[in-house]
């Protein structure tokens, strides 16, 4: 459905997109998952035929979106970051010069009801908020029942309610067996949505798979997460126990060898107190940062 | 194509209704500059500035606003949003000009009438205005497409309209009549736009003057087809 190979895209010295690969299938959310800057926004705009690339090979239905824009507009929908429209016009406005552009049988007030617009249907859309003015977006980008969704941090800025309320519309889309490509910096939202993930840095895939698969193929494992004063600290060092600290929080990454109640016991005894002490395995989101922060070590050095 | 060209003109009823200073300039401000040049001159000097007046209402309503709909519409990446519809940059480029054209000739029909029925300003009308109100649109629709394409941000397309749109304005017989300006300054009006709009409406409405105003209506032409030419090859949908 969906082939990427080679890609790349310069702004003047600076590689934003640079030799990406992956393929998505029919049917699946993929997540472009980065950290500002990644190259995301560039890489989704090449796919939707809005960016010229410099060079590497898009196919999306078996097309070139840049050449063949015109055919695969027609079959896909793109909700942009940080969507912005003509200011004077309502959503209902909105969606009625959207259906009759695509000469679409959609009927504009069930789409309103479906992003839960409805009641904003007649306010001008520079009075809409931030989450209303995302969920306009979203509303456009189905009026010609696409068959690829492309949707660029769909949720950025919105409440908790409105993101569930998104994340609803892109599950029920994925069930009718359509194909989602979304970029997100939220690792929820990836890890609630996504079939497959690419982690994108510095414009390069840095781990691809399911949200599990990148979990076991990079995380290390189980560890201990104990919140405690300097003392911890201390004791840990003094029973040569390797640990990494973040704030309060002292991190025991448990190999296979390590006996868990053990270690549990010998602190205890230690007689030094804590106010937390939590035994959990390596989320996506601990990937990630360990994963871009080694990225960004090596482009450093 | 006529079905999404007319899409896009809906668009811009509803916006252009929405924007009270855009109905002002458009409509109102010439009523009150035909008052005022009614209420103070002789008829005959109004006659003699009723074609500068269409050609100033003319001008602020295609340039000024197509420059601002074109930078704002590129930055907001608005245009990138229509790139992924059917329409079509010719069918929103022929809606615009459609826009401005029906803009222009109800500002033409209240400045005419005004002036006529009000002031009994001595005017011909011949079939000749309306290649000069067609052509006057699409000159200023494409020189405000040209700027807001070339400039870097609203700002500069903003300031770079009004550095080209303001000697038009003023110094090419909208207000006055050219002779009024220095020997030196009435030889370089002659570089600006507006001064063949103006001058050629005069030929054809004031002193009847036919061949002078069809040598005129020659040079609008050639200038709007030259800046037409220029703003659609600058102009994107997409980018690069």
């Amino acid at each position: 459905m969906i082939r990427v190979s080679g890609l790349r895209k310069s702004f003047g010295k600076i590689r934003a997109v640079d030799g990406i690969n992956f393929e998505v299938e029919r049917g699946t959310v993929f997540a472009l998952l980065g950290p500002n800057g990644a190259g995301k926004t560039t890489a989704i705009s090449m796919l939707e035929g809005l960016l010229q690339r410099d060079s590497g090979n898009i196919e999306i239905l078996g097309m070139d979106p840049w050449a063949e824009h015109g055919t695969v507009r027609m079959r896909i929908g793109v909700m942009p970051q940080g969507f912005n429209f003509f200011e004077k016009l309502t959503p209902l406005d909105s969606l009625v010069f959207y259906r009759d552009l695509f000469e679409s049988s959609v009927d504009p007030e069930s789409l309103l009801r479906l992003v839960i617009l409805d009641d904003s249907r007649n306010v001008p859309f520079e009075k809409l908020s931030g989450g209303q003015k995302q969920k306009l977006g979203l509303a456009l980008s189905l009026v010609n029942d696409p068959e690829i969704l492309f949707l660029d941090e769909p949720t950025t800025g919105l409440d908790p309610s409105a993101r569930r309320a998104i994340w609803s519309i892109i599950r029920m889309f994925r069930d009718r067996g359509k194909t989602i490509i979304l970029t997100t910096h939220y690792m929820e939202e990836a890890e609630q949505l996504a079939d497959n993930i690419a982690i994108i840095s510095h414009g390069r895939i840095i781990a691809e798979g399911s949200p599990e698969g990148i979990v076991s193929r990079y995380g290390s494992g189980r560890k201990v997460v104990i919140k405690a004063g300097k003392e911890m600290g201390d004791f840990l060092s003094s029973e040569r126990i390797e640990a990494s600290v973040n704030g309060k929080y002292f991190e025991i990454r448990l190999d296979p060898e390590t006996n868990l109640s053990s270690l549990i016991g010998l602190i205890e005894d230690s007689g030094i107190s804590y106010s937390q002490l939590t035994v959990r395995a390596d989320s996506l989101e601990d990937v990630f940062i360990r994963l871009v922060g080694e990225m960004s070590e090596g482009e450093l050095k | 194509m006529m079905r999404r060209t007319m899409a896009y003109f809906r668009v811009q009823v509803k916006t252009y209704m929405a924007e009270r200073s855009a109905i002002f300039v458009s409509l109102i401000f010439p009523v009150m500059m035909v008052f005022i040049f009614g209420s103070i001159m002789p008829s005959e000097y109004l006659t003699g500035v009723i074609p500068g007046l269409i050609g100033f209402s003319i001008l602020t309503d295609s340039l000024f606003a197509v420059t601002a709909v074109a930078s704002k519409y590129r930055l907001m990446h608005i245009f990138n949003q229509l790139s992924l519809t059917p329409l079509r940059r010719s069918e929103w480029l022929f809606s615009v000009f459609l826009w401005h054209v029906i803009i222009g000739a109800a500002s033409f029909a209240i400045i005419v009438g005004i002036g006529y029925f009000a002031f009994s300003a001595n005017i011909t009308l011949h079939l000749l205005i309306i290649p000069f109100i067609a052509f006057g649109a699409l000159l200023f629709v494409s020189m405000g497409l040209l700027i807001g394409t070339v400039a870097k941000s609203s700002e500069s397309a903003g300031i770079i309209g009004n550095a080209v749109g303001f000697p038009m304005m003023v110094l090419t017989g909208t207000f006055f009549p050219v002779s009024f300006l220095p020997w030196y300054l009435q030889q370089a009006v002659k570089v600006l736009p507006l001064y063949y709009f103006v001058q050629g409406m005069g030929d054809v409405m004031v002193t009847g003057d036919f061949n002078e105003g069809l040598l005129y209506l020659g040079v609008l032409i050639a200038l709007a087809a030259g800046f037409f030419l220029a703003g659609t090859y600058l102009f994107r949908w997409r980018e690069k």
